[in-house]
């Protein structure tokens, strides 16, 4: 085999000697196996121990391709650890860093590199569109949550729980059963949809597999308050909230559904419960919560902005995932009137205050609705015109009452 | 257009009158753990037989809407181990940003340093298809069964933090990702949850683990062994769930044992006759064979190192089908791993 001109340049800039390039030439070894060996910047008393190798190899073998040594990617990366070690911030640098607004490939290619011709089989994904997904600083976000995370069974001390009012303590057991019910079906929702997402977005499924997680605590710790204590579980939500989750046929309306119309609730109620709950315990519960349901919260927004200002029918297809998100909310809040009522308990300092909480739980309904159109209103989606009528009915009025 | 109002039915206090109440679950040496939650309730061997989602122990809602897909028989998704790996994962979660000491990381000759690109970009494809299917999954296990679909939820989360530990070792060296071949999406196939088990958790974990195991003999650095270090704790959760619900679905159903051979019999096909596995697809073999003999002029070391890692996987896989109760599958294992068994002593 006589080895290609430019493989010769290349050996002779290596300072390979014209004695090895002759064996080379009259050894097994294919072209652009010495191309790959020249790639990975052999000397030649190295390249020639290798030669050796594969020469003593059984007749009619040639060794190893190493055609992995000569990509098509960008080499040369040295990423390097910020002020909170090597993040993926840290690492989205260069082409590794430049997410494109479609993604090519349809297996798993990961982000800067490419499929390598046959090998190339297509996988399930149906999400290519930067627009419908994509989340400014989701990268960070993968990495806060990571930092952020706790540990139900040993990080909240269990042990402190103290006997409350028995109508206090079913109160904040339906609470629990109601969102530890929401995050289960949360939890089912996200996970099913991060298959479809293409592999370059994967700080988007690295973030959402965060979500999963948090979601998965929520269920956890819920359940564990709820039997903790000398109480129990409650009654079932109702569940219809659901329909626009599992009724989602985008993944931008499952966001804007869970991450965006619903969080904004649950934060709200969380942070309420967090400043309000009667036990230390519970109030430690709620915060922690609050802080993870913030994280989700604002990855949310920050992919519903990126969705209207990107998505050239953006601003219309939101309207309509509105339309259904927000009327789902507001039917699981009138026709799974528990939620309300257990809060309303929580609010009023107990049941004999019924009056009193669900005036607070107006309140309430009235600051989540303004925090929710605020929201929208930070992304340039003026949605008060055409609210849900139920969602400002019940910030209008004491709801139940 | 917002949707029509709807009348507010009032105020409903019958959730205060639960009978169920009382419930004190005690923390013990391990804080609050599912497994104390139990004497109030534990899974039922049959779902409730509505498909909805709910709380286990909750009072039903008889309106609430069902959900299709949801499997109604423990066994079909239930590990005796679920609760106790989750709490697991819950306490050994790490973060690759500051758990890994990234500054142990020193420049390498480029053979090695593009070895170590390699097979990190292989591994940071297949760690993503091992969230993926079991995202799929996680919506099938129903509400009764719970602590599946959070241990899933851990599963999820440790393989993202995997995907993006090998992407940041790939990138933080001189080097990259280099092109990308078959990953493992053929493991995408599985249309049910123990079929999942069986060809991800058993087969692919299991031969995941034994590598990451044995990382010290592919590792260049102390960064590279806690990576391995830590990622091998993870996938031995995962590979036990894969273990203990097999075994559960032997116990109490051994007529599927059959079903469950015919899962081994694809996935061993896969693995012996595509270039789907670490071992087995050339780049990665060659690769990992540079980085056990220490160099691409050591090669031929490496392959023999390789060789033990690939008995050592074979025969721990064995080990786990006996475990199992699946000890009938030495005689029908794909003959491309049969090679490997140790006989039996």
């Amino acid at each position: 085999m006589k080895l290609s001109e430019g493989t010769r340049i290349r050996a002779r800039e290596a300072t390979w000697s014209n004695e090895f390039v002759t064996k080379l030439e009259e050894s097994r070894l294919r072209d652009e196996q010495i191309r790959s060996l020249l790639a990975l910047k052999l000397t030649e008393e190295r390249a020639n121990r290798y030669l050796d190798i594969v020469s003593a190899m059984p007749e009619g073998q040639t060794g190893p391709s190493l055609a992995w040594a000569r990509p098509t990617t960008e080499l040369g990366i040295r990423a390097v650890p910020g002020p909170n070690g090597l993040g993926m911030p840290e690492i989205n640098i260069r082409t590794y860093g430049h997410v494109p607004d479609r993604w090519p490939y349809e297996n798993d290619t990961p982000l800067g590199s490419h499929p390598t011709p046959g090998s190339y089989m297509p996988g399930p994904y149906s999400v290519y569109n930067k627009s419908e997904v994509w989340a400014d600083g989701v990268d960070a976000l993968y990495e806060d949550a990571i930092r952020e995370r706790w540990i139900p069974a040993t990080d909240i001390d269990w042990r402190a729980l103290e006997s409350q009012p028995e109508d206090l303590e079913r109160a904040i057991c339906q609470v629990c059963t109601l969102f530890a019910q929401h995050g289960l079906a949360e939890q089912k929702l996200l996970a099913a949809w991060e298959e479809k997402i293409a592999y370059g977005f994967h700080d988007v499924k690295d973030y959402l597999a965060t979500q999963v997680f948090d979601a998965g605590r929520k269920v956890d710790v819920l359940r564990k308050r709820a039997l903790a204590n000398g109480g129990s579980l409650g009654q079932q939500g109702l569940g219809t909230l659901y329909r626009a989750w599992f009724g989602a046929l985008k993944i931008t309306e499952l966001m804007v559904a869970i991450n965006v119309v619903y969080k904004t609730y649950e934060v709200a109620t969380f942070e309420k419960l967090a400043e309000i709950a009667p036990l230390a315990v519970d109030r430690d519960i709620f915060a922690r919560l609050a802080n993870d349901s913030r994280r989700h919260l604002e990855f949310g927004t920050r992919n519903l902005k990126y969705y209207v200002q990107h998505h050239p029918n953006g601003r219309e297809y939101l309207m309509h995932f509105l339309n259904r998100s927000e009327a789902a909310l507001a039917d699981e809040l009138m026709y799974s009137p528990t939620e309300g009522a257990s809060l309303a308990i929580v609010l009023g300092g107990g049941v004999e205050n019924l009056a009193a909480g669900a005036e607070k739980l107006r309140n309430h309904r009235e600051d989540q609705l303004r925090k929710y159109l605020l929201l929208l209103d930070s992304v340039a989606v003026d949605r008060l015109p055409n609210v849900n009528l139920g969602l400002l009915g019940m910030a209008r009025t004491a709801q139940p009452a | 257009m917002a949707a029509a109002p709807v009348s507010n039915p009032g105020l409903d206090l019958s959730w205060l009158n639960l009978d169920e109440w009382g419930a004190r679950a005690e923390p013990g040496k391990r804080g609050l753990t599912l497994d104390d939650l139990i004497t109030y309730g534990d899974a039922p061997i049959d779902a409730n037989p509505a498909a909805k989602i709910g709380m286990r122990g909750a009072a039903p809602d008889a309106r609430s809407p069902r959900h299709r897909n949801q499997y109604r028989t423990k066994a079909d998704v239930w590990s005796d181990s679920a609760r106790l790996l989750y709490e697991e994962a819950m306490q050994r979660q790490w973060s690759s940003a500051v758990d890994i000491p990234w500054e142990e990381v020193k420049p390498l000759s480029d053979d090695l340093e593009m070895a170590m690109c390699t097979l990190c970009t292989f591994l940071t494809q297949v760690e993503f298809i091992a969230g993926d299917l079991p995202g799929r999954f996680m919506g099938t296990v129903h509400p009764e069964q719970f602590e599946t679909q959070l241990f899933l939820g851990s599963q999820l989360m440790d393989e993202a933090r995997h995907e993006d530990v090998f992407r940041k070792r790939a990138l933080v060296n001189g080097g990259g990702l280099v092109d990308a071949g078959f990953g493992s999406s053929n493991l995408l196939t599985a249309d049910d949850f123990t079929e999942m088990t069986a060809r991800l958790h058993l087969i692919g974990e299991g031969f995941v683990q034994t590598i990451f195991r044995m990382g010290e003999l592919i590792s260049t650095n102390e960064a590279e062994k806690r990576i391995y270090r830590l990622a091998a704790q993870d996938e031995s959760r995962h590979l036990a769930f894969g273990v203990t619900h097999l075994k559960y679905l032997m116990d109490v159903e051994p007529a599927r044992a059959e079903e469950l051979h015919h899962y081994l019999d694809i996935q061993e096909g896969a693995i012996g006759q595509s270039n789907g596995s670490l071992t087995t697809n050339p780049a990665t073999v060659e690769a990992l064979a540079i980085l056990a003999g220490g160099g691409i002029d050591k090669i031929d070391e490496g392959f023999q190192k390789l060789m033990v890692m690939r008995k050592k996987q074979i025969n721990e896989y064995m080990h786990r089908l006996e475990v199992i109760g699946l000890s009938d599958r030495r005689d029908r294992m794909a003959p491309s791993m049969k090679v490997f068994l140790e006989p039996i002593v």
